[in-house]
C-alpha cells in the first residue's frame, strides 16, 4: 500500500495527468501482484463507466451548454437585476440570483463562473462597483452550482460511492441557498461601507424580463420537479434538460443554434472526455483497493487512533482544503472518495452528510489559489489579475467557511431535507 | 529557412515527415473523430429523449433502451479521449512544475515532461493492448449487455481505439517534448497547454 500511495504521490507531484497518475500506479501494481492479472485493468475501466446513472454526467453538462448557447442566461441575469437590482449595490445580489437559477440548469461551477464573468461583470463596473468585489462576487457566485442541484461533483461522489443521487440533489439544496445568503450578508455590508449604487425598480420592466426569462426559469421547475416529484431517475433528468434545451434552442433562434449545435456537442464531448477518462483510471484504482481491502485496513488504523467521527471530519475538512489549493474538484474526489468513503462508514457517518461536506469543501477550494479554477475562469473572462480576483472572493470564503463549520457541527442541515421528503415520495 | 514570426526553423527532412504526420494524425482527430464522436453523443442524447418521451407519455420502453443511451453515450466519450489527449486537456497538477520553472529549472521541468510522456504511453498502450484480448473473447462468446440485446464487443472496441489513439497522440508529444529538452522547438502549432473547465 505504501509502494502504491508513494507511486501515485511522485506522479501526481510531477504533473501527470491524474488519471495516468491513478491507472498508472494501479497497473504497476497490478502487474507486480502475482494474484491479479493485467487484463483486469482495461476490464475495471469499462464496467466503471458503463452505468446508466454515469449518463447523467453527459446530459446535465451537454444541457448546460446548449442553455449557454440560446442566450437565456442574459436573460436570466435581466430578469434577476429587475428583481432585485434597485437595492444598494441590487446587481451584486441579481449575480448571485442568476448564479443559484443557472446553476440549477448548469452543474458545472467553472463555467458559471466563465459565463457570469462574461455578462456580469462589464455591468458591475458600469454601475461604479469597484473591480476586486465584481470579480470576487462572481468568483464566489460560480461555486454555489457546486451546492444546487443538479450538480456534477455531487453525481460523482454517488457514482464513486454508490450512494442515492436523488439524496445528494436534496441535501444540497440547503446548503446551497445557506451559502447564496452568507455571500448576500457580505453584499450587504460592502454595499453599505462603499455607498454602491441602486438601480431603480420598474414594474413594467419585471414583468418584461419574467416573460423573457420564463423558459430559463421553467427548465429546472419541469426537469428537477420531475426528479424531486420522483418521476425521472437523475439520468432521465439530464436527459429531459437537453431536450428542453434543444427544443427551445431550436424555436428561439433555430438557424444560429443549429449552426452551433455540432461546435456546442463537442465542447460538452471534452468536458465528458476529461471527467470520463478519470472516473475510468477511478475505477481501476479503486478495482485494486477493493482487491486489496486497503481501505478496511485503512479504517482499522484510523479506529485505532480514536478518533470521533467528529474529530476524523475535522481532519478530513483540514486536508480536503489543502489538497483543493493544488486540485481540482474533480480530481479531490477522484483521489480521496474511495478510500474516504468506506472508512467513514466505519465510524458511523452518514454518507449524505458526507458527499455534501466534500461538495462544500471542493465549492471553497474553488476559489483558494493556486489552483482555484474559478478565480482562474474569471480573470481569464473578465481581465481582471487572478490577486485581484482572490481579495474579491477573500469574504466570500470567510462566510463560506461558516456555511461549511455550521453544516459540519449540524448535519441535519444537510439532511433534514432528504429524510423527510425523499423518504415520503420513495417510501 | 525560418519562420520570421517565431524564429523556429521550418522542418527539413525527417522532422518535416513527423511534423507532416502529427498535422495529419490531428486534422483526422479534430476534423473527423471529434465530429463522429459529437454525432454520436448527440444521437445517444436524441435516444434517451425519444425514451423519455415513450416511457412517460406512450407508456412504452424499448427492452435496450438504457443499454443503448448507455453504451452509444460511451462510445462516443472513448473514441474523444484521443482529441482531448491530443490538446493535453486531461486534468493534471502542475503546481511543482510552475514552481521549478518560475525558479528557472526550465530543463528539468522539460526533462519531467519527457518522463511523464513515457509513463503515459506506456499506460495508454498497455491498456489498448490488453483490451485486445478482451475484445476479442467477448466477440467469441458473444457477449451482451444487461438488456440481453445488445453485444458489447464493439464498445470494447472503441475504448481500445480510444487508448490506441491516445497512445499515437503521446508517441508525438514524447517526441516534442523531447525535442523541448535538446533545445528544439517542434509543432509549433500543436498546443501544449490548454485551460480547462470543470
Amino acid at each position: 500500500m505504501g509502494a502504491l500511495g508513494t507511486g501515485l504521490i511522485a506522479l501526481l507531484a510531477l504533473g501527470a495527468p491524474i488519471g495516468v497518475a491513478l491507472g498508472g500506479a494501479a497497473v504497476a501494481f497490478i502487474l507486480y501482484d502475482p494474484v491479479l492479472s493485467a487484463n483486469t485493468a482495461f476490464r475495471a475501466f469499462f464496467s466503471f463507466v458503463n452505468k446508466y446513472t454515469l449518463m447523467a454526467i453527459p446530459f446535465f453538462i451537454y444541457a448546460g451548454f446548449l442553455m449557454e448557447r440560446t442566450g437565456l442566461i442574459s436573460k436570466l441575469f435581466k430578469f434577476a437585476d429587475a428583481i432585485i437590482g434597485w437595492l444598494p449595490g441590487g446587481f451584486a445580489y441579481a449575480t448571485l440570483i442568476a448564479a443559484v437559477l443557472f446553476g440549477a440548469i448548469s452543474g458545472s461551477s467553472t463555467a458559471m463562473a466563465a459565463a457570469m464573468g462574461v455578462i456580469a461583470y462589464p455591468e458591475m463596473i458600469r454601475r461604479g462597483y469597484p473591480v476586486w468585489m465584481a470579480a470576487g462576487v462572481i468568483a464566489c457566485g460560480g461555486g454555489i452550482a457546486i451546492l444546487i442541484p443538479p450538480s456534477i461533483t455531487l453525481i460523482l461522489f454517488g457514482i464513486i460511492t454508490e450512494e442515492s443521487i436523488v439524496k445528494l440533489f436534496f441535501a444540497g439544496f440547503v446548503p446551497g441557498i445557506m451559502l447564496a445568503i452568507s455571500d448576500a450578508i457580505i453584499i450587504v455590508f460592502i454595499a453599505w461601507r462603499l455607498k454602491l449604487p441602486a438601480g431603480e425598480f420598474s414594474l413594467g420592466n419585471l414583468w418584461h424580463s419574467t416573460v423573457e426569462a420564463l423558459p430559463a426559469i421553467l427548465m429546472p421547475v419541469f426537469v428537477l420537479g420531475g426528479l424531486y416529484g420522483g418521476v425521472f431517475t437523475p439520468t432521465e433528468a439530464g436527459a429531459a434538460s437537453c431536450a428542453y434545451a434543444l427544443i427551445y434552442g431550436l424555436a428561439a433562434r433555430r438557424g444560429a443554434f443549429l449552426r452551433e449545435l455540432l461546435p456546442t456537442t463537442m465542447r460538452a464531448a471534452n468536458l465528458t472526455a476529461i471527467v470520463f477518462f478519470l472516473l475510468g483510471c477511478v475505477g481501476v484504482f479503486q478495482f485494486l483497493l477493493a482487491n486489496k481491502g486497503w481501505p478496511q485496513e485503512v479504517a482499522s488504523w484510523v479506529g485505532a487512533q480514536g478518533l470521533s467521527s467528529m474529530g476524523f471530519l475535522i481532519v478530513l475538512l483540514a486536508v480536503l482544503l489543502v489538497l483543493s489549493m493544488f486540485l481540482t474538484g474533480v480530481a479531490i474526489l477522484a483521489l480521496t472518495v474511495p478510500i474516504i468513503y468506506p472508512v467513514s462508514l466505519t465510524l458511523g457517518i452518514d454518507p449524505i452528510h458526507l458527499g455534501i461536506l466534500f461538495a462544500l469543501a471542493v465549492e471553497m477550494g474553488g476559489v483558494i489559489p493556486p489552483v482555484g479554477l474559478n478565480l482562474f475562469a474569471v480573470s481569464g473572462t473578465t481581465g481582471v489579475p487572478v490577486t485581484r480576483v482572490m481579495k474579491g472572493a477573500i469574504p466570500f470564503l470567510c462566510t463560506d467557511g461558516i456555511v461549511l463549520v455550521l453544516v459540519l457541527l449540524f448535519p441535519i442541515l444537510a439532511l433534514w431535507l432528504p429524510n423527510s421528503i425523499v423518504q415520503s415520495v420513495f417510501n | 529557412m525560418t519562420d520570421s514570426a517565431t524564429d523556429i526553423p521550418e522542418p527539413v527532412g525527417i522532422d518535416l515527415a513527423i511534423d507532416r504526420a502529427y498535422r495529419g494524425l490531428h486534422f483526422l482527430l479534430d476534423k473527423v473523430v471529434a465530429r463522429i464522436a459529437a454525432v454520436i453523443l448527440l444521437c445517444g442524447t436524441l435516444l434517451a429523449c425519444i425514451e423519455i418521451v415513450r416511457r412517460y407519455i406512450l407508456g412504452v420502453v424499448f427492452d435496450w433502451g438504457q443499454d443503448a443511451v448507455t453504451y452509444v453515450s460511451i462510445a462516443a466519450v472513448f473514441i474523444y479521449f484521443a482529441v482531448t489527449q491530443a490538446s493535453r486537456s486531461h486534468l493534471a497538477v502542475l503546481a511543482l512544475l510552475e514552481l521549478l520553472r518560475r525558479r528557472g529549472y526550465v530543463r528539468t521541468v522539460l526533462a519531467i515532461r519527457v518522463f511523464v510522456s513515457g509513463i503515459s504511453l506506456t499506460l495508454f498502450t498497455a491498456l489498448a493492448y490488453w483490451g485486445l484480448p478482451a475484445v476479442e473473447r467477448a466477440e467469441k462468446l458473444g457477449r451482451t449487455t444487461q438488456s440481453m440485446v445488445i453485444l458489447i464487443w464493439p464498445f470494447q472496441a472503441c475504448l481500445v481505439i480510444g487508448f490506441g489513439l491516445m497512445a499515437l497522440v503521446t508517441l508525438f508529444h514524447l517526441y516534442q517534448d523531447v525535442q523541448a529538452v535538446r533545445g528544439k522547438t517542434v509543432f509549433p502549432w500543436a498546443p501544449v497547454e490548454e485551460g480547462i473547465e470543470i
